[in-house]
């Protein structure tokens, strides 16, 4: 009953290996009424994921970061579309894709995990026969194959008694063994990009632990493929991610190593982030709350978005500042970021 | 905190009949508040915090034991014997926006429980909806306008300007951050901090954020499937837990400070009370389960430090993870 | 993979007539059912509370003559009455009886339905029981029973088919009232100490009024239909009142050689019917609306 999870190791930022998903000047918006400019959801994103590596996405609610996630999985919300901008897998640009391209692709070359496992489960199938379409789909197996590929799939993300799962239906598991089949499908195919959207913000506790525990450890171990996992907890993507990359009102504000990103936050916001949520080792510290609302998605983007709310505002943060070059894999969009404080 | 408690439930037990029988959300729960105390109420689902919380608040009738508050016996009162004990004791819900009628403009929402308990005229009601707008941070202009035209960390101020209308001398919050985005998740917790120093409130918080009731809180209560399993003064709880579950619960927590370090983990997931364990119902995930956990059930038991714990092995659960990181 | 597809969950099924595309069409579809129940209105104020000696005498040298005929823009009937002036003096018969008969079921479906919202213990168990019985036998059965004992007329008509009809919507208020005492703005409101009638005034009714109004033009439809069926079969209002339900019946002696008999009364009834339906669903699509734009 007691495991003791060993983090998996992290891998050095030198051996990180071939970019697999690249994600460029993404814009994506929604046309206006009557012919108006659209709302604008995501305003030139720039994301790299390697071979190997975990990105985590971390924002709050409207900043854009579900819209990324459905964007690269080609699920974006009808009339949202893709304005400009390119996302590729292995070099391959999808922007252009057909529907029926990005079937072929989905639960394929690219594993999702949803925040809620029923909206990926067919309620009226057993797992064993949606993991079997999946396989059949994707790969060319023997049909004799299939269950013993669908049942290892299992096996492989900790479902006790796997051959009788495979026979059971969604509802007739929990929250967390549903959590669990979500992740086998997504990596049944042997994924390049798995994409996973709030994959344990429904879960318990102890469950949510045992999913990030599960996820840090599958990710890793499938060989050559990068993951994005989008969060609105900097903890969650503390625990899984290999590198962050923070968002606000559809910007990328500042990416890094996480845990040099959490040691040492250089935009505001992410610093405004870290001291309002509370910490074991804060107690009796009051938590510092970040001033006002986040901006909602149809906010005007003239000057830097987060100026509302920053401490540190000034005369020249009425240009909005570009995402700096990486130094030593991180970058920042701030103009009070280059010298000390 | 020897004084007698503001509020004290003892022995108190729901149970509901469903379709499968009978069952127990609640078990043989006891639990004070002191005033002006913060004590933290912690577990997952089907543990029956939120059932706790709406018993007390007598939305719901206990099945057994009895809950006094300042004194008085109210398990069982009538909804008509209750009203002068509800003007004491109010509620922060988890949703705002399933917590205001989205018909009702803010003013209305606000003069709801004054005008309930006949606080005064019209425009006495007036003068203090406008009072009690400024002390949760909201403009003036705020009154004449609907719920919807506010976000999430604004109708949280509306529903805790409500809560605190009547001056209650004790609030119990449901999960009244969980909903709101991060940053703004300090602001509440500030302004309920603000208004506790300010008011002398007593709060029951009831959160499945363990840093969060750490934070905030005086003493932490750990509810299991329906009953106490540990409880204590909120640091003492927190760096040395005694209940195996507590100590799971602990090292479940994702935080940014002691990310990817090696810790306890359980297995398995939270049981339903329908089907409830032998024994100690949490002996199915325990690490250090033994036989006598599967046929003799622990009773919560006093411990130094003004603790207690329902453990036959107290104490003796692996150490969750080391609680100060390395100086980075 | 079978997951999230972008069609999602399949569209909720609107109750009765679809007669207009989903979306923003609401308001269109409640204000063309409004004009057209306006036109009755008026109709039933002037023609229908004061018909035209010709409706009422006949003049057997005038028989069946057909629509256009001078001064008779339906036509005549087999006793050389004015089918025109029929119609309109039927809508006192047919609408009154539908509006008398709609108003009752509503209200007093409201009071159980609420009743038994939220007195639990016997007063739930009795209404819920009482609901569930009615409701099994089909309303026009019970309501040819009643008649059929207590004789024709226009009261009989209205309030028989009324409280055959009230268990329905005590159902429907039922259910939604359960739901909203369950939501937590109506908790918090308990909490606070406000009572149960204040609550139910100031919470529940006006969260109710789309689905009652909803219901209110539904039934009254109903009723309109039920009123025609009974007369039709000989069981509603006297047999020499002009309700359009008698006309219809009268008319099947002679639908080969005079079909405006016919097509008169039911053109009446479909175009009330209609001009109900859409008044119907629009409040229910506009409240949708409002609900999904609220959240």
């Amino acid at each position: 009953m007691i495991e003791t999870a060993r983090p998996a190791a992290i891998a050095p930022v030198t051996a990180a290996g071939r970019p697999i998903l690249e994600i460029e000047g993404l814009r994506v918006g929604f046309p206006g009424p009557g012919g108006n400019p659209p709302t604008v959801v995501l305003d030139g994103v720039d994301l790299t994921i390697r071979q190997g590596e975990i990105l985590g996405l971390v924002g709050e609610s409207g900043s854009g970061k579900s819209m990324l996630a459905l964007a690269a999985m080609g699920l974006l919300p009808a009339p949202g579309r893709v304005l400009s901008g390119a996302i590729r897998i292995e070099g391959r640009d999808l922007t252009s894709l057909s529907e029926r391209a990005w079937q072929q692709l989905r639960g394929g070359t690219l594993g999702m995990v949803f925040q809620d496992p029923m909206t990926g489960l067919n309620p009226v199938r057993s797992i064993g026969a949606t993991l079997g379409e999946s396989i059949r789909r994707h790969q060319r197996v023997a049909a004799s194959d299939v269950a013993r590929i669908a049942e290892a799939a299992l096996r492989a993300v900790g479902i006790p008694a796997a051959r009788e799962r495979l026979s059971a239906y969604p509802h007739q598991l929990s929250g967390g063994l549903r959590q669990r089949v979500m992740i086998a499908l997504a990596l049944v195919n042997r994924p390049r990009v798995i994409i996973a959207d709030e994959p344990t913000t429904a879960l318990d506790a102890t469950i949510q632990a045992q999913i990030l525990d599960l996820l840090r450890e599958r990710l890793h171990h499938a060989e050559g493929a990068g993951g994005l996992m989008i969060t609105h907890d900097l903890g969650v993507a503390a625990e899984v991610c290999d590198r962050i990359a923070v968002i606000y009102h559809g910007r990328i504000v500042e990416t890094g190593q996480t845990r040099e990103v959490l040691a040492d936050p250089r935009h505001p916001y992410t610093a405004g982030l870290l001291a309002a949520v509370p910490r074991f080792d804060g107690r009796g510290r009051r938590l510092v709350p970040i001033p006002g609302q986040p901006p909602g998605p149809a906010a005007e983007r003239i000057s830097c978005s987060f100026r509302p709310r920053c401490a540190r505002a000034s005369e020249a943060c009425s240009a909005a500042p570009a995402l700096s070059p990486p130094v030593q894999g991180r970058s920042v969009a701030c103009h009070h970021s280059g010298g000390g404080q | 905190m020897s004084a007698a408690p503001l509020l004290a439930a003892e022995g108190l037990s729901v149970a509901f009949d469903t379709p499968r029988g009978r069952v127990h959300a609640l078990e043989d729960v006891s639990l004070a508040v002191a005033r002006g105390e913060t004590v933290g109420l912690v577990g997952e689902s089907g543990s029956g915090k939120s059932t706790l919380a709406l018993t007390l608040l007598r939305a719901l009738t206990p099945s057994g034991g009895s809950i006094r508050f300042d004194g008085q016996e109210i398990g069982q009162l009538s909804s008509r014997a209750l009203k002068p004990v509800r003007r004491r004791l109010q509620m922060v819900f988890q949703d705002p926006y399933a917590s205001l009628d989205p018909r009702m403009t803010v003013a209305r929402i606000v003069a709801e429980p004054l005008r309930a308990h006949r606080f005064g005229t019209r425009s006495e009601i007036a003068v203090r909806v406008a009072e009690l707008l400024a002390a949760v941070g909201l403009p003036e202009e705020a009154a004449q306008r609907y719920p919807a035209e506010f976000s999430g960390g604004q109708r949280q101020r509306i529903a805790i300007a409500r809560a605190i209308a009547l001056e209650p001398e004790m609030v119990v919050a449901d999960e009244p951050v969980s909903a709101l985005d991060v940053s703004i998740q300090a602001q509440i917790v500030n302004l309920l901090q603000d208004i506790q120093t300010r008011m002398g409130i007593a709060y029951l918080v009831i959160a499945h954020d363990l840093p969060l009731v750490h934070q905030i809180a005086d003493r932490i209560v750990v509810l299991y499937l329906g009953r106490v399993v540990e409880e204590g003064p909120a640091e003492a709880v927190v760096a040395r837990p005694l209940h195996p579950y507590t100590a799971g619960l602990l090292a479940a927590t994702p935080t940014v400070d002691t990310a990817g370090r090696p810790r306890l983990r359980l297995g398995g997931d939270p049981p339903s009370p329908i089907d409830r364990p032998s024994g100690c119902a949490f002996h199915p995930r325990c690490p250090i389960a033994r036989d006598r956990c599967r046929s003799e059930r622990p009773a919560l038991t006093a411990r130094d430090g003004g603790r207690r714990v329902a453990c036959h092995f107290p104490g003796e659960v692996p150490p969750p993870l080391a609680l100060r990181p390395d100086p980075v | 993979m079978t997951t999230a597809d972008r069609s999602g969950a399949p569209r909720a099924l609107l109750p009765r007539l679809r007669l207009w595309p989903a979306g923003g069409a609401g308001t269109a579809m409640l204000g063309i059912g409004l004009v057209m129940v306006a036109v009755l209105l008026v109709l039933a104020l002037t023609v229908g509370l004061n018909p035209p000696r010709e409706a009422l005498t006949g003049n057997l040298r005038l028989r069946f003559r057909p629509p256009g005929t001078e001064g008779y823009l339906m036509g005549t009937d087999q006793l050389g009455r004015s089918v025109a002036g029929r119609v309109g003096a039927g809508m006192v018969w047919s609408l009154g009886i539908a509006l008398v008969a709609a108003t009752l079921a509503l209200a007093l479906g409201t009071v159980l339905g609420l009743i038994a919202a939220w007195v639990p213990g016997w007063p739930r168990r009795v209404i819920r029981t009482l609901i569930d019985t009615v409701i099994a036998f089909p309303s026009l059965v019970i309501a040819v029973t009643v008649i059929a004992i207590m004789g024709r007329g226009f009261w009989t008509l209205a309030i028989t088919l009324g409280l055959a009809t009230c268990p329905i919507a005590a159902r429907v208020v039922y259910a939604e009232a359960m739901s909203l005492a369950r939501r937590d703005y109506v908790v918090a409101a308990q909490l606070a100490g406000v009572g149960s009638t204040t609550i139910l005034a100031t919470h529940v009714l006006p969260a109710l009024r789309p689905t009652l109004l909803t219901m209110f033009a539904f039934t009254f439809a109903d009723m309109l239909v039920a009123e025609s069926a009974l007369s039709f079969l000989g069981l509603g209002v006297p047999l020499t009142a002009p309700s359009w339900g008698n006309m219809l019946s009268e008319s099947r002696e002679f639908l080969v050689e005079a079909p405006w008999l016919m097509l008169a009364p039911a053109g009446a009834i479909v175009f009330a019917v209609v001009a109900l339906n859409l008044i119907g669903d629009g409040i229910a699509a506009r409240a949708r609306r409002r609900g999904r734009s609220a959240m």
